[in-house]
């Protein structure tokens, strides 16, 4: 009897969660994130309206890995994901037909190679184990880092683990340098023997934090993307002038302490409409985007982390971020 | 000393006892010493604000009440499929044939590498997460009831054909009843390597759940809240596993 209700149950919540997925009565965009602070933009659009008064709704869930992003886009799933610059270059070699149509940040300091203070400069890495996670935008930075001293990637002993692991490997002293991000970098100033060898501070708009969704999406409802650009866009202003409750909506949602919260902001800028416009280019004379974009493409193929190159072009959605203003 | 051999309860409470409070006295004394210790092993008494901060301002019940719905409905439904495969596999070497090699085969897949295959299949709302719990669980489950079945006395098995049951009957009359202590043990372990499941089953789409909480935690390096959800599953899990054994007595009034 218990087992026959434990069954139906089963089936209830599969029916459920399956006829969730086709619910369009209000236009409502699921949009999955990996768990960073960077993509809060969507998120106090949510909290403080600007998405409602378009008549817009967005249901964030989390998808921590590349693939699991993947899979979820390809099935339709959801939306769109929030993504780095490199990994919307990945997505795309995967099958993945999407677009970035908004640059949520910059990363100001927020990814950094961690490296022992007798290693002073990129070509000091020569011979040396870093830690890094493959494929990811910590690899990326790393390779364009590389690719300007003039190394490749065969010159380093590569340690692979994910990001955070390599921030903790580091800070435990197991390796000699890695490639980590927010909060490993503020963990390993607290070291003796550590510093920062090169931030996203140094190089910015090589890791950026975007919108990308899935191409289908936006010929599907052109309109309704615009006004969730639009909506984003709006949320990055206020939040310019509003810091203080901004960061407390940022703290609840990512259940962090304010001063965390705080802290890891502080490693990053959310860039603004215009911003965006300029970094976007347009389509018959494109910007920094594209130039971060075919970055990716190139060092992923020398790599073989994708097997053919793609089109730079072709991820990039140059209409929707330049046909919005904000008029207030 | 002679094995076997029983000894009081309260020595047994005791003896438990000690296990606990070593566990707590090397932790403490790791997270006082250790290097970096901060950020790696936050002192136990440092856990339980987390834990309290946890429940107070972030829901955690919430948390659990999903996790606790996920596991279970993965872990029954791994037991409605495992328990009728074991049964045939243990009693007819046809079944057996078909089942158990292909089975073990399956067992030693790594069900993490499967999640972008069970998205694809079941999407990212619970369904996929159960799914999870599920594959991790049932392999597992069908060789250890295959076993105890295919352990029926046989004298046991040729009595009830003496009084002219049918092998169906025998197999409702003498291999069940006879089996079902022994499985009922077996899901009660499998039940542990269901919850190990879970951070597997929540990296996917998961905006509640212990795991989810433990895997956001890891991301901003709150090592505390991290080691507070980890305890919580192990409080939980011991909970279940005495809830299971409890009634045990009185579900099988024929031992």
């Amino acid at each position: 009897m218990v087992l026959r209700i434990l069954v139906v149950a089963f089936c209830f919540s599969t029916l459920v969660s399956c006829t969730k997925d086709s619910d369009d009565s209000t236009t409502t965009f699921r949009v999955a994130f990996n768990t960073w602070i960077g993509y809060s933009p969507l998120v106090i659009a949510k909290e403080k309206g600007f998405l409602k008064k378009r008549g817009l709704d967005a249901e964030i869930t989390f998808l921590e890995g590349i693939g699991e992003k993947n899979s979820a886009l390809l099935r339709g799933d959801i939306d769109g994901v929030g993504h780095t610059a490199d990994s919307a270059v990945t997505s795309a070699a995967a099958g993945v037909d999407g677009k970035i149509v908004f640059v949520f940040d910059r990363s100001l300091g927020a990814d950094a190679i961690l490296a022992r203070k007798t290693i002073q400069s990129v070509k000091d890495l020569k011979g040396k184990k870093v830690a890094l996670e493959p494929g990811f935008t910590g690899h990326f930075f790393f390779l364009y880092l590389l690719r300007e001293a003039g190394l490749s990637q065969d010159d380093v002993e590569i340690i692979a683990m994910d990001t955070g692991s390599a921030g903790g490997a580091f800070v435990s002293g197991k390796v000699d340098a890695a490639v980590t991000w927010e909060p490993w970098i503020g963990k390993a100033k607290e070291l003796d023997d550590a510093h920062i060898l090169l931030s996203s501070a140094d190089r910015p708009g090589v890791i950026i934090d975007v919108l990308f969704m899935r191409t289908a999406t936006i010929n599907e409802r052109p309109d309704d993307v615009k006004n969730l650009v639009e909506a984003i866009a709006e949320a990055t202003a206020w939040y310019a002038s509003h810091k203080e409750e901004g960061d407390k909506i940022m703290a609840k949602f990512w259940k962090l302490d304010l001063k965390e919260a705080q802290d890891t902001v502080a490693g990053m800028q959310f860039m603004s409409l215009e911003e965006n416009q300029k970094f976007f280019g347009t389509s018959s004379e494109p910007s920094q985007l594209l130039k971060t974009v075919s970055a990716a493409s190139e060092l992923w193929l020398q790599t073989k982390v994708i097997d053919k190159p793609i089109q730079p072009r072709s991820v990039i959605d140059f209409s929707s971020v330049n046909a919005v203003s904000l008029k207030d | 000393m002679k094995i076997y051999r029983d000894i009081p309860r309260r020595w047994y409470m005791a003896l438990s006892a000690v296990s606990f409070l070593a566990f707590f006295v090397i932790w403490s004394v790791l997270s006082l010493t250790m290097k970096s210790a901060h950020i790696f092993l936050p002192s136990p008494w440092a856990v339980a604000g987390f834990l309290f901060e946890l429940f107070v301002e972030h829901h955690f019940v919430r948390d659990i009440l999903a996790s606790v719905w996920r596991v279970t409905v993965g872990f029954a439904v791994a037991v409605i499929v495992a328990f009728p495969l074991g049964l045939l596999a243990g009693t007819s070497k046809h079944c057996d044939a078909v089942v158990q090699p292909f089975n073990d085969f399956v067992r030693y897949m790594p069900v993490a590498a499967f999640i972008p295959l069970t998205i694809l299949w079941l999407g990212i709302g619970d369904a996929q997460k159960m799914l999870i719990i599920f594959l991790g669980t049932v392999f597992q489950l069908i060789p250890l009831i295959a076993d105890t079945v295919s352990r029926v006395p046989k004298h046991l098995v040729e009595l009830g054909y003496t009084t002219g049951a049918s092998s169906w009957g025998v197999i409702r009359r003498v291999v069940v009843p006879w089996s079902l202590p022994t499985i009922y043990d077996h899901c009660r372990v499998a039940l542990g390597w269901a919850w190990s499941y879970l951070i597997v089953a929540e990296l996917v789409a998961a905006n509640v759940g212990i795991g989810h909480v433990i895997i956001q935690s890891q991301r901003f390096i709150r090592t505390g809240d991290v080691i507070a959800g980890i305890l919580v599953i192990g409080l939980i899990g011991l909970a279940f596993d005495q809830a299971f054994k409890l009634p045990k007595s009185r579900i099988f009034r024929w031992l």
